[in-house]
C-alpha cells in the first residue's frame, strides 16, 4: 500500500497508507461511530465533501454488495480507518470496499491511528483536512489546504441531486429472504432531491406512498399546481450533504411550499430547510452527531429510540415559537422532531431510514403517510 | 418514574459455590445489585453460601445468610426477615431455578419478583414455551421435539436426522448436553441428558454445527425502552457451548442489514417472553452460506456473556438492571463513565477478545474434545485495537505458558485431527497450519471457522515469517509487529528461531525503547471517544501512528498497583480476586489512590468503580512493566492475586518497582526449599524429612533416604498441580518422567509423606514487631488431601489446647523470622503428636476470605494497612467492627463467639464426563462453601447441603472402604447404626463390620452379578454412600459406584474423616428434626 499524508487545518500532519482512489483531496473531516454499515455510510450523499473518520477500527470486513448502496455513487472524499481489511468474508459480499472506493474515486485511508483523530474533533470540532498520495510536504499541504474553499462555501447539492424525475419502485428490504417488497401504494408524494439515500425511498414506498423523485432545481410552482390538482398529497424533503444556509434557492421553494400549505416532511438537512424557511437559522454543532447510538426521546410518547444520526447543523431552540418539538436528543438536548404549529409539516433530525442503524424510528414514515 | 417505595425489604439470591458454568460473575453481578439497591436506601437480605464473595461482606447487604441455597433455608429467611420482594436474576441458574421452584410450590405468595417475572421465566427457560412464542413472532427455529424416554428421543433423532443436538432440560452450563453423530452416541447421550435433568426431559434438535454463533446482550427497562449494549461474535462456530468458545465483540462479520435483523428479533424475543426489565441474553445462529438466522436460546437474567459486555463496554448492566428493576427507566440513570444518560447503545473502538481457560490437565480422563456442555473454569478478556492485537493479548493473558501462538510440534494428520476437533488449544493448531502453509480454504473446511477470522491469522502469520533480527533498529517494522500484538517475549522467540541468536524479551524491550516503539494506553469509555470518559479504566495498545509521547501529569496523589490472579482456575480463584479487592478498599480508607491491574472479565476487581484506575491487561512482565514504568506507583502488592503475581515480584524489584510489604526477597526464600529448611531447622523447628531433585537419579535416592511413600511435587505451583502421593521407585520413575516434561527444568520437590496426620491451616498476618493469627483451621480429610479440597472447620474440633498455642507460636516465630510484612499462610501436619511444618506462603492464602467471614476481621484489609503503614495493632483497631480481636495477647488472635465454621470444596466432576470423583493431592475443586452455626455438626450439615451433598436423617448407608481403612469399618458402622442407618456393604467390608460386630446386609459389586450395588443406587434405595476405594483396590468398580452416586444424587463421602463428621451431622440433624436453621452473619458477629 501506498503512504499517504493527511494535513488537519489545526496543524497536524499525520502519515498513513492508502487503499482506495489515490490522489489529492480537500474536504472536511468528521467522524462517525458506527459499528456496521460502512457501506451504506460511504455512498450516503449527506457525506459529500467529507473525509470520514470510523471509530469502528476494523473496516471492510463484509466487502460491498448493490443492495447495501444508499446511492448510485459513493460521495465523500475519502473515508479514514484503523485498519482496512483486504480480504472480506460475508455470503452477500460482491466486491471489497477498496474496489469500489477506487470505481468512485474516493480516497482510503488506513493504518493510522482513529482514536487520536476522533480526540482532536471532539475537542477542537469538525475541521477541514487535505490528503494526498503525491504530495507529503507540510507547507505545500497547507498551502494547498488554504487555497482550496470550505465545505460551507461549495454547493454540494448541485452534485449529488438527480438530473431526471423518476418514480421509486422497490419497498423495503426484506432481510429473511434478501429479497425488496413491492408494496402497494396508495399515497403519491414527490421527494425533493438534495442527495436522498435509498432507504428513505423504500421506506416511504414501504408506508404505501409511491415516490416521485425530482431534482432540487424543480420549480415550486409545477409541485404547487400538482398539489392543487391533487396530482399528488404532499412532499417530502430529503437529506443531503452541506451547509443548509448556503441553499438560497431551496429556502424560497420551501417557503412557497409552506405558503401554499403543501403537507411535507423532512429528514435532516429537509429538517433544517423547514426551519430555515420559517426564519430559523440553523447553527453548526462542534463535531456533530454521526453515528447510530444516540438516545432520542420521542416526547409524545415518552418512548427512547436509539438513532441513526448524521448532521452537523442543528435547528435552533427559538423554533418552538412556531412548531412543536417532537423529538430530543437525549445526549445534548438537541431537537430532533418537530411539527409545525399551523401547517400539515412534520420533520426529524435524526434519520429513521437508518441503514445503516437501529430500526425503531421507522414508524416516523407511517405518521408522514398518515398525516397525508 | 423514580424508584419504588412500596418495597421495603429485597432479597437478594446469591449464586453459592464456584462451578463449572456459575464463576464470580454472579459475585460482581450481586454485588452491583446489592450496592445499587443499599444506596437508594431499601433493606437488602442476602443468601449466598459462597464465603468467597464479595457480595457476603457484612457491609454490602443489611442482612448476610451465609447459608445453603434451598427452598426451605430461604423460606426461613423470607418470615424472619419479612421479605416484600425478590431479586433471582443476579445469581444465575442457582438463584433462578430455586425461585422458580418455590413459586411453583407456592411458598411465595405474597412476594415480587423483581426484574423478570415468573411467567416470563418460565418462558424464556422452557423450551416448549420458548418455541412456542419464537413461532408466535415468526422466527426460524431449528426443528426439535422433547422427549422423556430413550425410545421416544431415539424416534425423534431418526426424524431429525443426524448430527443432533441433545439438550437436557433446566441443567446448568449444558449439563448432560451434546452433540451426537450416529445412532449409538446419541443413545448414550439420551440416556445421560434424561437422567442429568430435574424433571427427566431431553429437547433433540436440528444441528447447526459449522454456523456462525452470535450473542446480543440486551436490555429493557418498564417503559418497553430497549437497547443492544454489546453484540458478540463467537469464533468457533455452533457446536461449543458459548461459554467454551472464543468470542470476540463486537460482532465482525455482519453488515448492517443482518446486524439490525439480530437486534430486531432480539428485541421482539424480549418482548414477547415478557422480560419486564433489566438485562437478557440471546443467542442466535447464521448459517454462512444462506444468512438464515435461527434463534437458539434466551436467559431471561443477567448471564456470565452480561458480565463480558459490562467489561467489554464499560456499561455495567448489572446495576443498570437492578435500577430498572426497582422502578428507573433508562433515560433517568446516567452513565458514570461519560455522565450522559444510560439510554444509549454503547460503541466500542477496539476489539475484544475472550479465550476460554480449561483445566483438562487435572481431570486426565476427563474428554477434552469441547461440545455443547462447558467444560471451561475461567476465562480471559484482552483489548487491542485490532483483531490481531487483541487476540495475542489474549493468549498472553491465559497464564497456560504461552506468549503468542506457540510453535506446535504435530504431524499432519494431527494437525488435522486437533482442527477438526472443538479443541482447549485448537487456535494455536490453525495458526501452525496456515504457518505450514494450509490455505484459509482448506482450514475453513475443518473448522468450519469463518474465513475473516482465518485471514487474521494468515496475516500474522505473514507477519511472524517477515521477522528477523534487522527489525529491531527498525522503527516502523517493530510497530507493526508490535501492533499485532506479538509480545516481546514471542518476538525474541521468532528472532532467535530465524537468526539462532538468544535473545531475551528485555533485548526487545530496550531495542523498542530506544527507537521510541512503547505501549501506549486508551480508556475504555462506551462511547468511541465521542465524549469524554471520566472513569479511567484502561487498556494497552501499540499505536500504529507514531505520536508525541503524551504527558502525563504529574501529581502528589500516592497511588499503589494491585497485581490480580488471572483467569479462574482450579487452585486460583475467586478467593483471591476478593483479597484484591479488599486491597482496593483500604487503599481507598488510607486515601491512597488503587490501581487495579487484571484480565479476568468474571471480577469484582474488574469492576471500574472498585479501583480509581484499572487497567485490563495481560498479567506478565511485559505488561505489567509498561504500567508500572507509566504510572510510577508508590508501592505493588503482589501477594494478594496468588501465584501469578507473586512470580513477577522478582522481575519487578530489579525494574525498581515498590514492593509493599513482604520483600522479593523473603518470597525467594520461602519458595526455595534448600534455604528455607536451613531456615526452618535454625528455628529448631520440624518438617517433613525432604529433598529437591532435578534429576530422575537424584529424586530416587532422595526417596530411598526418607522412605516412601512420599510426596512429590514440581516447585513454584498452586493448587497442587502435579502433585502426588508416591509409593515405590516404580511409581516415582513414571512420575519423574512426566513432572520433569510438565514443567521446564525446574527441580521437583520430595517430601515423606505423613499417612493420617491432621492438617491444619494458618493465617496470620505480621508488621515485623507483631504477629495477628487469623485463625487456625482443621481439616476434616486427613493430610494427603489438598488443603483446597479438604474441608476445614474453624476453631479446630479435635486439637488440643496446647498445640494450637504452639502451633500459634510456631507461625509468629516463622512470620518474624523470614520478615513478613502482610499476609502469610502456613499449613502444619499433627502426625503422632508432633508438629510438622507442610508449607508455607508468604501471600494471601484461598482460605482469607473464609476465615474474614467466620471471625468478623477483614485480613486482607487489615493486612493491604499494614504492609503500607506498617502498625499491625492500629491495622487491626481501625478494621476491628466487631470487637473481636485479643489484643492483650502477645501474639494476637480473634476471641471466637462460640460459632463453628465449616468450608467445603466442590467439585466439577458431573460437568466433566470421565473424570473420577476421588481425591488426592492434586487440586480439583473449583469452588467453595460455608456453613455457620453455633455446633460442629450442624455447620458441616449446613456445608454439605450448601455443596448439594444432602445428608439424609436416616435411611440406607453403603458403606465400601479400602484395605488401609477396613480397621475403621466398625467405629463408622456403629456411629451409623446407633443413628438408626440400615448398613448395607459389600464383601470385604461385610465382613470387616460383622468381625466388628456391626450388623449390615451383603451386596453384590457390580463385578459379582446382579442385582447389584449399582442396581439398589440407581433405585433410590441408597440414602448415603461412604466409599473410599481408590482405583488401587478395586478399581473400575469402584469408579461405576461413585459416577452412578454421583448422577442419582446420593450423598457421598470417601474419606473416614468425612464420614466421622457425617454422624455428627445427622445427629445434628436429628436433633433439629432436619431442619438448617438460617441466621445472618452480622449475628454471628455481634
Amino acid at each position: 500500500m501506498q503512504k499517504v499524508s493527511l494535513y488537519l487545518e489545526n496543524g497536524i500532519l499525520l502519515e498513513a497508507l492508502s487503499f482506495g482512489a489515490e490522489g489529492t483531496s480537500v474536504g472536511e473531516i468528521v467522524f462517525n461511530t458506527s459499528l456496521t454499515g460502512y457501506q451504506e455510510i460511504v455512498s450516503d450523499p449527506s457525506y459529500a465533501g467529507q473525509f470520514v473518520t470510523f471509530t469502528m477500527p476494523e473496516i471492510g470486513n463484509v466487502g460491498c454488495n448493490e443492495q447495501d448502496m444508499e446511492s448510485k455513487n459513493a460521495h465523500c472524499k475519502g473515508i479514514i480507518v484503523r485498519n482496512y481489511q483486504t480480504r472480506p468474508s460475508n455470503f452477500r459480499s460482491e466486491e471489497t470496499l477498496d474496489t469500489l472506493l477506487k470505481r468512485e474515486g474516493v480516497m482510503g485511508i488506513t493504518n493510522i491511528d482513529t482514536r487520536y483523530i476522533t480526540k482532536i474533533l471532539r475537542d477542537e470540532g469538525s475541521m477541514m483536512m487535505i490528503a494526498s498520495t503525491e504530495v507529503h510536504d507540510k507547507e505545500e499541504l497547507r498551502s494547498i489546504l488554504e487555497s482550496s474553499p470550505r465545505i460551507e462555501d461549495i454547493n454540494y447539492i448541485e452534485q449529488v441531486s438527480t438530473k431526471e424525475s423518476y418514480i421509486h419502485q422497490d419497498g423495503n428490504y426484506d432481510c429473511i429472504n434478501f429479497v425488496y417488497e413491492k408494496p402497494e401504494t396508495t399515497k403519491k408524494i414527490i421527494a425533493l432531491d438534495f442527495g436522498i439515500k435509498r432507504n428513505i425511498l423504500n421506506q416511504l414506498t414501504g408506508a404505501g406512498m409511491q415516490v416521485e423523485v425530482v431534482p432540487n432545481k424543480t420549480s415550486a410552482e409545477s409541485i404547487i399546481s400538482r398539489f392543487e390538482a391533487k396530482d399528488i398529497d404532499g412532499v417530502f424533503l430529503s437529506n443531503g450533504p452541506g451547509d443548509p444556509l448556503i441553499l438560497k434557492e431551496e429556502h424560497e421553494l420551501i417557503r412557497q411550499l409552506i405558503a401554499a400549505k403543501v403537507p411535507m416532511f423532512g429528514i435532516c438537512l429537509g429538517h433544517q430547510l423547514l426551519s430555515i424557511s420559517h426564519g430559523y437559522d440553523t447553527f453548526k454543532l462542534k463535531f456533530g452527531h454521526h453515528g447510530g447510538n444516540h438516545p432520542v426521546k420521542n416526547i409524545v410518547s415518552g418512548a427512547v429510540e436509539i438513532t441513526a444520526q448524521n448532521h452537523n447543523y442543528n435547528v435552533p431552540d427559538n423554533i418552538t415559537e412556531v412548531a412543536t418539538v417532537t423529538h430530543m436528543n437525549l445526549f445534548d438536548n438537541t431537537i430532533e422532531g418537530l411539527r409545525y404549529n399551523d401547517s400539515p409539516i412534520m420533520s426529524v433530525q435524526h434519520h429513521p431510514e437508518s441503514s445503516p442503524g437501529p430500526h425503531e424510528s421507522a414508524y416516523i414514515f407511517t405518521e408522514f403517510a398518515a398525516m397525508l | 418514574m423514580p424508584k419504588r417505595t412500596d418495597i421495603h425489604t429485597i432479597l437478594l439470591i446469591g449464586s453459592g459455590p464456584i462451578v463449572i458454568g456459575q464463576a464470580c460473575e454472579f459475585d460482581y453481578s450481586g454485588t452491583q445489585a446489592a450496592k445499587t439497591l443499599k444506596e437508594l436506601g431499601y433493606r437488602v437480605v442476602l443468601i449466598n453460601s459462597n464465603p468467597a464473595t464479595i457480595m457476603t461482606d457484612p457491609e454490602f447487604a443489611d442482612r448476610t445468610y451465609i447459608e445453603p441455597i434451598t427452598e426451605d433455608v430461604i423460606a426461613k429467611i423470607i418470615k424472619q426477615e419479612k421479605v416484600d420482594a425478590i431479586l433471582p436474576t443476579m445469581g444465575g441458574q442457582t438463584a433462578l431455578n430455586v425461585a422458580m421452584s418455590m413459586h411453583d410450590k407456592g411458598m411465595l405468595e405474597g412476594i415480587e419478583f423483581l426484574g423478570a417475572k415468573p411467567d416470563a421465566i418460565k418462558k424464556g427457560e422452557d423450551r416448549h414455551l420458548f418455541n412456542e412464542a419464537m413461532v408466535k413472532i415468526g422466527m426460524d427455529l431449528p426443528k426439535s421435539a422433547n422427549a422423556y424416554s430413550v425410545e421416544e428421543a431415539l424416534k425423534v433423532a431418526k426424524e431429525i436426522g443426524f448430527p443432533v443436538i441433545s439438550r437436557a432440560s433446566f441443567t446448568l452450563a449444558g449439563g448432560g448436553s451434546g452433540v451426537a453423530y450416529n445412532m449409538e452416541e446419541f443413545k448414550e447421550l439420551a440416556k445421560t441428558g434424561i437422567e442429568a435433568s430435574p424433571i427427566n426431559e431431553i429437547e433433540i434438535m436440528e444441528s447447526m454445527l459449522g454456523w456462525k454463533e452470535y450473542e446480543m446482550e440486551v436490555i429493557r427497562d418498564r417503559e418497553d425502552n430497549c437497547i443492544i449494549v454489546c453484540s458478540i461474535e463467537n469464533f468457533d462456530p455452533m457446536g461449543v457451548h458459548t461459554g467454551d468458545s472464543i468470542t470476540v465483540a463486537p460482532a465482525l462479520t455482519l453488515t448492517d442489514k443482518e446486524y439490525q435483523k439480530m437486534r430486531d428479533a432480539s428485541f421482539k424475543i424480549l418482548r414477547e417472553i415478557g422480560v419486564d426489565t433489566g438485562g437478557s441474553n440471546v443467542q442466535f445462529s447464521i448459517n454462512p452460506d444462506t444468512g438464515r438466522m435461527i434463534v437458539i436460546e434466551m436467559n431471561p437474567r443477567v448471564s456470565r456473556s452480561s458480565a463480558l459486555a459490562s467489561k467489554a463496554t464499560g456499561y455495567p448492566i448489572a446495576k443498570v438492571a437492578t435500577l430498572l428493576a426497582v422502578g428507573y427507566t433508562l433515560d433517568e440513570i446516567t452513565n458514570d463513565i461519560t455522565g450522559t444518560p444510560a439510554s444509549f447503545e454503547p460503541v466500542i473502538d477496539y476489539i475484544v477478545t475472550k479465550i476460554p481457560r480449561f483445566t483438562f490437565e487435572k481431570f486426565p480422563n476427563a474428554n477434552s474434545t469441547l461440545t455443547t456442555g462447558m467444560k471451561s473454569v475461567g476465562e480471559v478478556m484482552s483489548m487491542g485495537r485490532t483483531f490481531k492485537e487483541s487476540f495475542q493479548k489474549a493468549l498472553c493473558s491465559l497464564e497456560t505458558g504461552l506468549t503468542g501462538f506457540k510453535s506446535i510440534d504435530c504431524d499432519a494428520d494431527m494437525l488435522v485431527h486437533e482442527i477438526r476437533r472443538p479443541n482447549a488449544e485448537r487456535m494455536l493448531y490453525v495458526y501452525e497450519a496456515l504457518k505450514r502453509g494450509m490455505s484459509v480454504d482448506e482450514v475453513y473446511e475443518l473448522s468450519k471457522i469463518d474465513k475473516w477470522f482465518l485471514y487474521q491469522f494468515e496475516e500474522m502469520v505473514a507477519t511472524q515469517k517477515s521477522m528477523d533480527v534487522t527489525m529491531l533498529t527498525d522503527a516502523q517494522r517493530l510497530r507493526i509487529a508490535k501492533s499485532e500484538g506479538f509480545s516481546d517475549a514471542m518476538i525474541a522467540d521468532i528472532i532467535n528461531k530465524k537468526d539462532g541468536l538468544s535473545l531475551s524479551e528485555n533485548d526487545i524491550y530496550n531495542a523498542r525503547e530506544k527507537v521510541g516503539v512503547t505501549l501506549e494506553y486508551n480508556e475504555v469509555d462506551t462511547c468511541a471517544a465521542e465524549f469524554k470518559a471520566l472513569t479511567p479504566y484502561l487498556y494497552s495498545t501499540t499505536n500504529i501512528t507514531k505520536l508525541p509521547k503524551a504527558e502525563v501529569p504529574a501529581s502528589d496523589d500516592k497511588k499503589v498497583l494491585v497485581i490480580g490472579g488471572g483467569p479462574n482456575r482450579i487452585g486460583q480463584g475467586i478467593e483471591f480476586d476478593y483479597c484484591c479487592v479488599h486491597a482496593a478498599f483500604a487503599l481507598e480508607d488510607m486515601g491512597i489512590k488503587s490501581i487495579m491491574y487484571n484480565c479476568n472479565p468474571e471480577t469484582v476487581s474488574t469492576d471500574y468503580d472498585t479501583s480509581d484506575i484499572l487497567y485490563f491487561e495481560p498479567i506478565d512482565f511485559e505488561h505489567v512493566r509498561s504500567v508500572i514504568e507509566l504510572e510510577k506507583p508508590d508501592g505493588v502488592i503482589v501477594h494478594f492475586g496468588g501465584q501469578t503475581p507473586l512470580k513477577l515480584a522478582k522481575n519487578l524489584t530489579a525494574i525498581g518497582a515498590k514492593i509493599s510489604g513482604t520483600s522479593a526477597k523473603v518470597i525467594d526464600l520461602a519458595e526455595d526449599r534448600e534455604q528455607f529448611s536451613t531456615f526452618i531447622h535454625e528455628l529448631g523447628l520440624k518438617q517433613p524429612d525432604n529433598g529437591t531433585a532435578f534429576a530422575k537419579d537424584e529424586a530416587m535416592a532422595i526417596a530411598n533416604r526418607i522412605g516412601y511413600p512420599v510426596l512429590v511435587r514440581p516447585s513454584f505451583v498452586l493448587g497442587g498441580r502435579g502433585m502426588r502421593t508416591v509409593y515405590n521407585d516404580t511409581e516415582l520413575r513414571t512420575y519423574m518422567d512426566e513432572a520433569v516434561s510438565v514443567s521446564n527444568d525446574a527441580p521437583v520437590l520430595i517430601d515423606k509423606f505423613l499417612d493420617s496426620a491432621i492438617e491444619l491451616d494458618v493465617d496470620a498476618i505480621c508488621d515485623g514487631k507483631d504477629v495477628y493469627i487469623g485463625s487456625v483451621m482443621q481439616h476434616i480429610e486427613e493430610a494427603g488431601i489438598h488443603s483446597g479440597d479438604s474441608a476445614c472447620s474453624l476453631p479446630p474440633v479435635s486439637i488440643s489446647e496446647e498445640l494450637q498455642e504452639q502451633v500459634k507460636e510456631q507461625t509468629a516465630q516463622i512470620a518474624l523470622g523470614l520478615g513478613v510484612i502482610g499476609l502469610l499462610n502456613i499449613q502444619y501436619a499433627i502426625h503422632r503428636g508432633d508438629i510438622y511444618l507442610i508449607e508455607v506462603n508468604p501471600r494471601a492464602s484461598r482460605t482469607v476470605p473464609f476465615v474474614s467471614k467466620a471471625t468478623g476481621v477483614p485480613l486482607a484489609k487489615v493486612a493491604t494497612r499494614v504492609m503500607l503503614q506498617g502498625d499491625l495493632r492500629e491495622a487491626l483497631r481501625y478494621y476491628d467492627t466487631f470487637n473481636v480481636v485479643n489484643f492483650d495477647k502477645k501474639i494476637m488472635e480473634p476471641n471466637l463467639k462460640g460459632h463453628v465454621a465449616v468450608k467445603e470444596a466442590v467439585f466439577p466432576f458431573n460437568k466433566l464426563p470421565g473424570s473420577d470423583l476421588i481425591l488426592g493431592p492434586e487440586m480439583k475443586s473449583t469452588g467453595e462453601v460455608m456453613g455457620i452455626s453455633d455446633s460442629f455438626g450442624m455447620s458441616f450439615a449446613k456445608s454439605q447441603f450448601a455443596s448439594k451433598n444432602y445428608i439424609p436423617p436416616q435411611g440406607k448407608l453403603f458403606i465400601s472402604l479400602t484395605e488401609i481403612d477396613k480397621p475403621y469399618a466398625g467405629e463408622i458402622g456403629k456411629m451409623f447404626v446407633d443413628l438408626g442407618f440400615e448398613i448395607v456393604a459389600t464383601s470385604g467390608t461385610h465382613t470387616a463390620l460383622e468381625q466388628a460386630g456391626v450388623p449390615s446386609t451383603q451386596v453384590l459389586k457390580i463385578s459379582e452379578g446382579r442385582p447389584n450395588i449399582d442396581d439398589m443406587i440407581k433405585n433410590g434405595e441408597i440414602a448415603l454412600a461412604i466409599n473410599t476405594s481408590d482405583n488401587k483396590s478395586s478399581k473400575d468398580d469402584a469408579k461405576t459406584i461413585r459416577q452412578s452416586v454421583l448422577s442419582n444424587n446420593v450423598a457421598y463421602f470417601t474419606t473416614i474423616a468425612a464420614a466421622r463428621a457425617t454422624a455428627l451431622a445427622v445427629k445434628e440433624l436429628r436433633d433439629s428434626g432436619g431442619e438448617l436453621n438460617p441466621r445472618a452473619l452480622q449475628d454471628y458477629l455481634r
